[in-house]
């Protein structure tokens, strides 16, 4: 018995535990495999990474810049406008909230360790749904890899509150 | 789950538990965890940055003793009151606490973690949960901590305290919880962190501002040297001689708690009368 | 004890099942699941700050509140106010707790069943302020508007200026500040030497030695940030004068008999005057009273240097001050050394029978030494009051506040005092002068911090409406009809008097950080709609929509608005000299001897008074045979102190300022009382007085004086032993004045 525990308990630190692959219901059909395959770039919604620890999330507004002129031939894409117009606050249903005792920046990562979103975010382009919890996963080993290659800081404190 | 190519070091890690496991339960818990997550090697300080040491100066003569600083604390880093009961027992955490007057001294005395240059809890932790960064603070992980408790027994100063029940706050409502900082739950060491999350974003946010991180903006980065009425702490990097923290350690008013015990302690207290 | 620390290891059963998933622990232990907030939370990560002023004292710091995602999690000093530069006090920072305390009053209560059993049924705003207006029109209709009594525990906001704006036009002069249960003792003695109610204004800051007298610098009263702006500056060396060692930081403690204070005052004034101590031209110029001067009748008054002179020396009171002649010469001499000198005092130096006598010395001995370099008095602390068109008055109304109060302030009872909380039990209880209809609590939890439990929970039960406006469900509230939820101060717009340091005008903002939680409104907005409901003549003497339409009007146009980026309006701080006294200070008070002239009670009042102004300082009386009651009572207000509500702010009742369990009830005895009757460190103990009883833990403590007994106020408890005696002439509370016994619980 307890050799099974500390087996799952590692197991589990190791980050081998399943996460959700449920797409939540979003307020918008959005899909990042249309958005990407545009060329743009994810900064244009994102705009929180270059300054600030969370990648904010487009607002209604944001969305609109485009969106107020019909972009393709998608079916669902005027329901943008109509969200618009109908007065409602879009809100996100936010999918990762990282561990309650890791910090994360994407600050430092892009903007002071001039990372590329595709280093950690890989598959974005091929995902033509609402994102789920899995697609948005990371897990520690990949973290401490690419510190320890790239000379960052290995110390607990630098990721961990 | 997708395949991950940063997956290198699980796998490596996994191998390693199931060799460990041959050993004992208790040493393969001990051996695995500093398997599974560093700091093997010493952490890397990037070549621009000097080796900073963080302090703290604590001025008795300017303190009021509001205890302005203890809330402050407790609030930044969400430190569950105990409630009476819990308190019958002495078991109360306060990361920022009072000594009360000793005999001829004439006030209480505010004290934190000491963040000693020779810490006497690191050494003894079995599981590496505490350890000393390279910038000077002497550091608690609390997922890996498992609640032996040797390094409250250690530390000379009693200023780590055990969490024996689950924190609860009032209602069970967690809305005032700082984000910013990670509840413990029940089973977990926890101390003074001298508010590094803080000084992780000072860092950061200077560096996003290609500004250098100025004393003044340091002297009142912790919550309790904030929020101090009578601007009674200072905090600072004790290894530039610039700095106002270097400069009050040098007054002759300045001493630390228990020298004898050569922890070197890094909070210095400034006093004029015995 | 688990030897691996994590409850979620043990559950082995889970965690074979969880292994032949490959899962781990699970649960996230770390994670804060914050519940929705109501009106939706805001953009992910979205953190905001807002500016506003503290509301735990008087004071009046300046707060400034990080809010992220919709709820308000931190609050710090401002660092721009003057008041606190950046710093705040643990109470200030424990106002979080209230906010999403469970035990908030969520909507208007009415009782339902009978008075303190408990039972609440909820009601709607529209029904509650029904049931007010249709009370209150009564009364106006009956033509006995007077019989309205409010208790109010604020001075310090524009809402307390809207009672008192109400009231004027309702017609009931009933407004009960809790002024003699605080520090009316000073603030009296302020109005009579200085002509203007309030805290005397100290130059704090280039004081370089403080003298507090019965204050421990931290207690709740507004001069604590004042003390410690000054500290922050440069410390100034600090003497305690007061029956227990002060829990602040201090350079001497000086034990003295409570009740004392007033003596010590004349004498360090005696050996000043006698050994030629005091700046002569500060007195010459500034100062009224100190030398020979006629009256207005042509009489010749001896004035207050010739009857120190005569008498006061510190042989004369070294019995009744319990403090040696050497030591009060030798402190006389220390003050007129380093002559900036600030004598701090709040209610804990006057709270005796002899309260007004005592702040009038005290207050004389800071114009002694004058304040030509620094320290001393500076005037009397500056406050904005709203520019509100006066009420309009109708014949029912100015017949109601012509009635005479029901605390009897300002009578034969008590002729020198503006309020009188403690008489109100029994006015109710006799209907004297009047029965009283309706009774409005704010601000205050009268029965539990007030002495008299009894006969106010008898006279409560007497009044036929009874409102209690409270965030909480406290002892009062227990008692009343009907429970208004007044929103928190954290959910509030109102503008503030602040009391800086060096006595320059500084306004506080107070504004929500958050909507409100629950269904709750703020004070002023109930007056405001039972004012409309009553309509008329008070209907139109507030005329606004809203109470943020009514602090609009209150200042000058966008002051409002502009204070919201700053948290307020201040002035610069003056960096000169001390102003000099706007007006001369009165040692011998002309407002006091005017009103003494026509006393009830002239020969005993020409005792007390003899140089027309300057009273005669009487020793304290004291309740309790002193053979049954042989130890003097000294309750304190230690720093984690709060009138309203302090009781849900768990932080502050667990401060780690005493050994052992800090919620615990303490009664410090000396080590030599301890001894003698037998009681050692951590018993239990009886603590009692002529009217009551109060268990506690003894502590044993050098830190007490002899004949002492110190005890917390605002646990339960103490309140209860003191015997409600008061200042005969001011009406301030005698807290000081309870002979108790102490015994072993065996």
């Amino acid at each position: 018995m307890l050799l099974v525990a500390v087996v799952a308990l590692f197991a589990g630190a190791a980050g081998a535990r399943p996460v959700p692959a449920v797409s939540p219901r979003q307020p918008l059909p959005m899909s990042h495999k249309r958005h990407i395959a545009k060329d743009m770039k994810c900064r244009a919604c994102h705009q929180g990474v270059e300054g600030e620890a969370l990648a904010s999330f487009p607002t209604l507004a944001d969305c609109m810049d485009c969106h107020k002129t019909p972009q393709g031939h998608d079916p669902a894409e005027p329901e943008v406008r109509a969200f618009a117009t109908s007065g409602q606050d879009l809100a996100w249903v936010r999918l990762n909230r990282l561990a309650g005792h890791v910090y994360f920046s994407h600050a430092a990562h892009v903007t002071l360790a001039s990372m590329k979103c595709e280093d950690c975010h890989r598959d974005m382009h091929t995902v033509d749904r609402a994102l789920t919890e899995a697609d948005m996963h990371q897990n520690m080993g990949a973290c401490v890899a690419c510190h320890r290659n790239r000379h960052a800081s290995l110390d607990c404190l630098a990721c961990h509150k | 789950m997708k395949r991950d190519p940063f997956d290198d070091d699980t796998r490596d890690s996994r191998r390693k538990l199931l060799a460990a496991l041959a050993a004992s339960a208790a040493g393969a818990m001990v051996g695995c965890a500093r398997a599974v997550a560093g700091p093997s090697a010493p952490p890397v300080p990037a070549p621009s940055e000097p080796r900073r040491k963080w302090g703290l100066v604590i001025d008795l003569d300017r303190c009021a003793r509001c205890a302005g600083c203890v809330v402050a604390c407790q609030q930044e880093n969400n430190v569950a009151p105990a409630g009476a009961k819990a308190a019958a027992r002495t078991r109360p955490i306060h990361w920022m606490d009072f000594l009360p007057p000793a005999s001829g001294s004439l006030a209480a005395t505010p004290i934190p973690c000491m963040h000693c240059e020779d810490p006497p809890c690191v050494k003894v932790c079995p599981v590496g949960a505490t350890y000393q960064t390279a910038e000077g603070i002497t550091a608690q992980i609390w997922e890996r901590c498992i609640g032996c408790r040797y390094c409250i027994v250690a530390c000379p100063y009693s200023r780590r305290y055990f969490n024996w029940s689950k924190p609860i706050w009032p209602g069970d409502d967690p809305s005032s919880l700082n984000p910013d900082v990670a509840p413990r739950p029940r089973g977990v060491v926890e101390k003074c962190t001298l508010c590094h999350h803080r000084i992780r974003a000072a860092l950061e946010r200077a560096r996003l501002d290609e500004e250098p991180l100025s004393d003044e903006a340091l002297r009142r980065l912790p919550a309790c040297a904030q929020s101090c009425p009578a601007q009674a702490i200072t905090f600072g990097d004790l290894a530039d001689p610039a700095s106002e923290v270097a400069r009050l350690a040098a007054s002759p008013r300045a001493m630390r708690l228990l020298p004898e015990a050569g922890t070197r302690p890094k909070v210095i207290y400034l006093r004029e009368s015995k | 004890m688990s030897r691996f620390g994590r409850r979620e290891l043990l559950s082995g059963a889970a965690l074979a099942g969880a292994a032949a998933l490959g899962c781990g622990p699970g649960k996230d232990s770390y994670r804060i699941d914050k519940p929705s907030v109501p009106g939706g939370r805001g953009r992910a990560g979205e953190e905001r700050w807002v500016l506003s002023t503290c509301a735990l004292c008087d004071a009046g710091c300046g707060i400034k509140v990080r809010v992220v995602e919709g709820r308000a999690v931190k609050i710090e000093g401002n660092p721009e106010h003057p008041v606190n530069r950046g710093g705040l006090c643990s109470r200030g920072q424990a106002a979080l707790q209230a906010l999403y305390h469970p035990e908030r009053v969520r909507s208007p209560l009415r009782r339902g069943g009978e008075r303190g059993e408990g039972k609440w049924k909820p009601a709607s705003w529209d029904e509650a302020i029904g049931e007010i207006v249709a009370k209150l029109g009564k009364l106006r209709a009956a033509g006995h508007p007077e019989r309205l009594v409010l208790i109010d525990g604020d001075t310090a906001s524009f809402t307390y200026d809207l009672w008192t704006h109400f009231l004027l036009a309702f017609g009931s002069p009933n407004h009960i500040g809790m002024g003699s249960a605080r520090a009316a003792g000073v603030k009296l003695a302020t109005l009579y030497t200085q002509g203007r109610y309030g805290l005397p204004a100290h130059d704090w800051i280039r004081g370089r030695l403080v003298l507090a007298m019965g204050t421990d610098l931290l207690e709740s009263s507004d001069q604590a940030m004042q003390f410690l702006a000054a500290a922050s500056v440069d410390r100034p060396r600090v003497i305690c004068v007061s029956p227990r060692r002060p829990g602040c930081r201090f350079d001497e403690w000086i034990p003295i008999a409570p009740g004392g204070y007033g003596a010590l005052a004349l004498s360090l004034a005696h050996v000043l005057v006698r050994d030629g101590l005091v700046d002569r031209d500060f007195l010459r110029d500034l100062v009224s009273g100190f030398s020979a001067w006629r009256d207005q009748a042509g009489v010749e008054q001896p004035g207050f240097e010739a009857l120190i002179r005569a008498a006061y020396a510190p042989e004369q009171t070294q019995e009744v001050t319990g403090i040696a002649a050497a030591t009060v010469d030798r402190l006389a001499h220390a003050l007129a050394q380093q002559r900036r000198v600030v004598v701090a005092s709040d209610g804990g130096a006057t709270a005796a029978s002899n309260g007004l006598a005592t702040g009038m010395a005290i207050a004389a001995l800071n114009v002694l030494l004058g304040n030509s370099e620094g320290g001393g008095i500076t005037g009397v602390q500056e406050f904005a009051v709203p520019h509100w068109e006066a009420p309009a008055v109708d014949a029912v109304a100015a017949a109601g506040t012509a009635a005479p109060r029901i605390d009897g302030a300002g009578t034969a009872a008590c002729p020198l005092g503006r309020s009188r909380v403690q008489a109100v039990p029994a006015a109710i209880t006799n209907s004297e002068p009047y029965p009283v209809e309706a009774l409005f609590l704010l601000g205050t939890d009268a029965l539990a911090t007030l002495p008299g439990r009894k006969a106010w929970h008898a006279a409560l039960n007497q009044v036929p409406l009874l409102v209690r406006v409270s965030s909480w469900l406290d002892e009062s509230a227990q008692q009343a009809d009907l429970v208004l939820p007044e929103s928190l101060p954290l959910e509030t717009l109102d503008v503030v008097r602040c009391a800086p340091p060096a006595g320059e005008w500084v306004v506080g903002l107070r504004q929500p950080v958050v909507a409100p939680l629950q269904d709750t409104r703020q004070a002023g907005d109930v007056i405001i709609a039972i004012a409309a409901g009553l309509g008329g003549s008070v209907g139109r003497s507030l005329p606004w929509k809203s109470y943020s339409d009514a602090l609009a009007k209150s200042l000058p146009a966008g002051s409002v608005a502009d204070m919201k980026e700053k948290g307020g309006r201040w002035d610069e701080p003056k960096t000169d000299l001390p102003a000099r006294l706007s007006r001369k200070f009165e040692i011998c008070s002309q407002a006091i001897a005017a009103r003494m002239a026509g006393a009830a009670d002239s020969a005993k009042a020409s005792r007390a008074w003899p140089c027309k102004g300057l009273p005669a300082w009487e020793p304290p009386r004291f309740s309790g045979d002193a053979l049954r009651f042989p130890l003097h009572l000294v309750p304190y207000r230690p720093v984690q102190f709060v009138e309203n509500g302090g009781r849900f702010l768990s932080w502050l009742s667990e401060l780690p300022l005493v050994s052992g369990n800090p919620w615990l009830l303490r009664a410090e005895i000396n080590p030599a009382d301890a001894a003698r009757l037998g009681v050692a460190e951590g018993d239990q103990v009886l603590v009692q007085s002529s009217l009551g009883s109060c268990p506690a833990i003894a502590q044993v403590s050098d830190g007490v004086r002899v004949g002492a007994v110190a005890m917390a106020l605002g646990k339960d408890g103490v309140a209860d032993l003191v015997v409600p005696d008061e200042d005969r002439w001011s009406g301030v509370l005698a807290w000081q004045g309870t002979r108790v016994c102490v015994k072993k619980i065996s």
